[in-house]
């Protein structure tokens, strides 16, 4: 693994509310070396997303953001607006979730892509046309040539990924936040748009962070993950180990509930219980009311994240490493 | 034989267009006129001809095929001075729609990108020019300006700019919130640029249709001023001047009003009327009636 990239320090991100306080993150620490690809899951709610934003610096005003960002050796949370629009595009990219409507409808495909190429990558006016057309054979789209003359309502939702994509790779960025890039679109076309990443990542030896609901997709193509809950990471490590051998609770229902395809259960595995509200100060493990195993000592004390450099769980029912 | 009717699955015979045909026609016709209506004007229209006054049309008895449509008190060509007029009345309904959409156009979108204590205030100002009657506050503005061709436009631009910023206002509000927004914010795009290159070409399309039915409304406004004396001035020629200067005779002279005031309702409708299909086809959501 190269150089460390991305380190973050005890970020939390509290949305201001009228009414009371979402506390969206708390005290996340993670950090990111150059080429790695890193998964996030969780279900619904739990900052998986807030997390990408707040590296891309696009919360909303209401966001108030502690801890720090620190990317290539600069703190992102203290770049100016101008300093940080920089980074957007050419040093951090963004694949939205939804493909459908990322899009400008009033502009073609070639456009976009020469937009991005004139005003990010720095590209010549000359060279634009062919550059786009190079963007779009690399991210293997049907008849590249014709697409650059079409509109984005005349592409299909893996398409318009494709394209995102392309839009991204060609500024070349040394980071790649996805937020569920897949989620939107067929699963028959998951797979090669996930090829894609890969491929971005071994060409142009880019960090990839991918946020998911899909397990599968982290254990095929990540090299380590993260586990959040309700703001937190509750547990990380490399890919294999977390997978085969889950330390919290949390993580081993939701391998659990991965379905195995081989047998036929007569039901799935569903963690019950709900995502705790976000607006109250959390007491405790956030997970302890949905957990099988939690003690009083869960309901009264929130368990650090410990364990050695790379594999970490957040579970007082875990070894401890302090 | 069927049980169920399958009528409704047989290609149907293609409906008649609703386009106004017409009404499309007439407003190119009437462009064409003004642009070209010094070259096409069979008499200067401001010189007087005392040995024919009031000559009615040429169907009409006393009609000569020198004056088409007759000539008014003054002997002068009611034909040319209408042609010169559609050149005054669509030349100011032109630039101060122009004016009033470019001014509204800028104040909808700082205000609808802004939003906060900027949108307000811009909006209440907004709100401030909507109540004021159309008229009443046109005859104040020519009050203090002064009448005149240039301030006529002036005064209807600055009349009808509000209606432009509500509109704009609100369709930047639904289209800054579309994710290809945020896509151009997490490409590195700048404020600037985002509105200029995807905020402002997503709400022309509204804006032209507003802009289309409020050249109909504008001819209405500048005849009005014109007809009061309040707008265009001799030797300036406009529709609504000239139904103010035949009024003293239209007992006897009936032409001198009802051909301008043919011309001001024919160029209203066609206008209107293409305007009401532009809103049917490409403002389907409405926001154009909703904003107005």
């Amino acid at each position: 693994m190269n150089a460390e990239l991305l380190k973050i320090e005890g970020l939390s991100v509290t949305f201001r509310g009228a009414r009371n306080d979402l506390y969206a993150l708390r005290d996340v620490s993670f950090s990111i070396g150059g080429g790695e690809m890193v998964g996030i899951v969780g279900e619904s709610g739990c900052g998986k997303s807030t997390l990408l934003a707040a590296v891309s610096r696009t919360l909303p005003a209401s966001a108030k953001i502690d801890g720090r960002i620190v990317f290539e050796g600069t703190d992102l949370t203290a770049l100016s607006e101008t300093a940080m629009r920089q980074m957007r595009g050419r040093k951090i990219g963004t694949i939205v979730q939804n493909p459908m409507t990322a899009l400008d409808p009033l502009f073609t495909i070639g456009n976009q892509i020469e937009e991005v190429l004139k005003h990010r990558a720095g590209a010549a006016r000359e060279s634009v046309g062919r550059l786009a057309l190079d963007a779009l054979q690399s991210v293997q789209i049907a008849a590249p040539k014709s697409r650059l003359k079409q509109y984005p309502h005349q592409l299909s939702g893996g398409m318009r990924q494709r394209v995102l994509i392309a839009m991204n790779a060609c500024c070349r960025p040394k980071l790649l936040l996805a937020d569920e890039p897949t989620t939107a679109l067929d699963v028959t076309v998951q797979e090669s748009i996930l090829q894609l990443f890969q491929a971005i990542r071994h060409e142009q030896g880019a960090s990839i962070i991918l946020v998911t609901h899909d397990l599968g997709v982290v254990r095929k193509l990540c090299d380590r993950v993260l586990v959040m809950y309700a703001g937190r990471i509750v547990e990380q490590g490399q890919v294999p180990d977390v997978f085969d051998a889950p330390m919290h609770p949390y993580t081993r229902a939701l391998v659990r509930s991965i379905p195995s395809g081989n047998d036929h259960p007569d039901e799935l595995y569903a963690i019950p219980g709900q995502v705790p509200d976000l607006t109250r100060n959390i007491v405790g493990c956030a997970f302890a009311q949905r957990c099988e195993i939690a003690t009083s000592r869960c309901h009264q004390h929130t368990p650090d994240l410990t364990g050695p450099d790379l594999r970490r769980v957040a579970c007082w029912e875990q070894p401890r490493h302090d | 034989m069927a049980v169920v009717d399958t009528a409704f699955l047989r290609p149907r015979r293609r409906r008649r267009t609703d386009a106004p045909v017409v009404a499309a026609l007439f407003c190119a016709v009437l462009v064409a006129w003004a642009i070209a209506a010094p070259l096409l004007m069979p008499f200067d229209p401001n010189a007087p001809n005392f040995e024919s006054v009031l000559r009615p049309p040429f169907w009409e008895e006393d009609g000569s095929r020198a004056h088409l449509l007759g000539t008014d008190q003054l002997g002068r060509d009611i034909l040319s001075r209408i042609m010169l007029g559609a050149q005054v009345s669509l030349l100011t309904a032109f630039v101060a729609t122009v004016c009033a959409g470019t001014f509204g156009i800028a104040l909808g979108i700082v205000g609808g990108y802004a939003g906060g204590l900027i949108d307000m205030a811009l909006m209440r100002l907004v709100d401030t020019f909507l109540a004021l009657p159309f008229i009443l506050m046109a005859l104040a503005l020519v009050a203090a300006l002064g009448a005149g061709l240039g301030n006529i436009i002036v005064v209807i631009a600055l009349t009808n700019w509000a209606r432009y910023a509500r509109l704009v206002r609100s369709e930047v509000l639904s289209v800054k919130s579309r994710p290809f927004v945020d896509l151009a914010k997490v490409s590195g795009l700048s404020e600037t640029a985002i509105v200029l290159r995807h905020i402002l070409p997503n709400v022309l399309n509204s804006v032209l249709v507003l802009a289309v039915l409020d050249i109909a409304r504008t001819i209405i406004l500048e005849s009005s001023l014109s007809f009061l004396g309040l707008g265009v001035q001799p030797p300036d020629v406009s529709w609504g001047l000239m139904l103010a200067d035949g009024r003293n005779y239209m007992l006897v002279a009936w032409w001198l009003t009802a051909l301008p005031g043919a011309f001001i309702a024919l160029a209203v409708l066609s206008f209107n009327a293409v305007g009401e299909w532009a809103k049917r086809h490409f403002d389907p959501r409405g926001s154009v009636e909703t904003a107005i």
